[in-house]
């Protein structure tokens, strides 16, 4: 037996062929017997594989086994999934906490606002500081300089006497006075006197 | 308002009914291409949990194909590791059994040991045309391979089987005809 008559032997039981195939093939076999005997011959080798097929289907017991054992998989595979959403909220949770405090530290210092600025003395228009706008005047004018909390210089503000700068001074050392007070809490704003 | 809405996934319950409806024959199969060499249920336990965890990937109108492609492509991965070794799985064919069922079941374990002896895509192809009844076309998807692939690997498998269970079948044959006892028995009556 050839193995292209084989292969069409194979297909008609495997019911592959078309139907005209079919057809041809199954008049050959009513006249030729010895295509008839292999056909046979194939039909016994299926029917000892056909009995190994029905041998390998499962017992009740072994299908409850395997949906036993799948329910408790996905109930653990479920539970490691909630465990995992709980544990990148809460690494999400946390790198807000800890940038929010970062942002506060860079905002604030030792828990204290930034001060504005602040009077640093009045100079004469020679280059002579009289510290906190005190000290003997110098006619040709003065200028009070402004620094911030590191000693930068803000401003520089000019007056034409000694007396102008002093009351500058006293007027800008009391609003930043004030100023302080109202964020501290200590007192409560209800005017502006300026 | 205020009436509460249970959202369930209706993916879930696609699953859980296809595991209902095909878990015996996805065993069977899996047992098919695996022979003694893997635990069949373990592969199958396996694949339906990787499906289950990625069921939103996949396409659900034919649960029964998707469930068993996955087996067969999970047995198939598992006998393609380096290192296999045998387990004892629960084979039915195999067990004792009274001895009207004695030469049937001598003859399953014959076929189960000269099909173990096969390669592994030509078992697969094997138990999916003859146990499933898939086409050529169906196997050719379930084991991405071509129509003639298949065409070839189911016909040299069955020529491979009949070399190697024709001697047994013969002398089964003959011994049936003449009614004598079997190679076995004969040695029993020696003694």
């Amino acid at each position: 037996m050839d193995d292209l008559t084989l292969r069409t032997l194979e297909a008609h039981l495997d019911g592959a062929l078309d139907g005209a195939d079919d057809a041809a093939l199954l008049d050959r076999l009513r006249i030729e017997p010895e295509l008839a005997d292999a056909v046979g011959r194939l039909r016994a080798e299926r029917a000892l594989r056909g009995a190994l097929w029905a041998a390998n289907e499962p017992t009740p017991v072994a299908v409850m086994r395997l949906t036993s054992h799948l329910d408790e998989a996905i109930h653990h595979a479920r539970r490691g999934a909630f465990w995992g959403a709980v544990s990148r909220w809460g690494t999400t949770v946390a790198a807000c906490i800890l940038m929010g405090i970062w942002i506060g530290n860079s905002v604030m210092r030792d828990g204290t606002p930034i001060a504005g600025p602040s009077v640093a003395g009045i100079a004469g228009a020679g280059g002579s500081v009289v510290a906190g706008g005190g000290g003997d005047g110098v006619p040709s004018g003065y200028h009070v300089t402004l620094v911030d909390d590191r000693g930068q210089v803000e401003a520089v503000q000019r007056f034409p006497t000694l007396e102008q700068a002093r009351e500058f001074a006293n007027d800008f050392g009391q609003w930043q006075d004030r100023r302080q007070q109202v964020r501290q809490g200590r007192i409560q704003r209800v005017g502006d006197p300026y | 308002m205020g009436e509460r809405v249970d959202k369930v996934d209706p993916t879930v319950a696609l699953f859980e009914q296809a595991v209902d409806i095909h878990s015996r024959r996805l065993i069977a199969v899996a047992r098919g291409i695996l022979g003694s060499m893997a635990s069949a249920e373990d592969v199958v336990q396996q694949a339906l949990l990787n499906l289950y965890t990625h069921r939103h990937r996949y396409d659900w109108r034919d649960p029964g194909g998707l469930m068993r492609r996955t087996v067969v492509n999970e047995a198939l991965r598992l006998l393609r590791r380096p290192r296999m070794s045998l387990v004892a799985d629960e084979h039915p064919g195999s067990a004792a059994t009274p001895d009207s069922e004695m030469e049937t079941g001598e003859t399953i374990d014959q076929v189960r040991r000269a099909i173990a002896k096969l390669p592994e895509h030509f078992r697969a192809a094997l138990v999916l045309c003859e146990y499933e009844n898939l086409s050529y076309v169906e196997i050719a998807q379930a084991l991405d391979a071509s129509v003639p692939q298949v065409k070839t690997w189911l016909h040299r498998a069955r020529r491979k089987l009949a070399e190697m269970l024709t001697p047994y079948m013969e002398s089964r044959d003959i011994a049936a005809h003449r009614g004598e006892p079997k190679q076995g028995d004969e040695n029993e009556n020696a003694r």
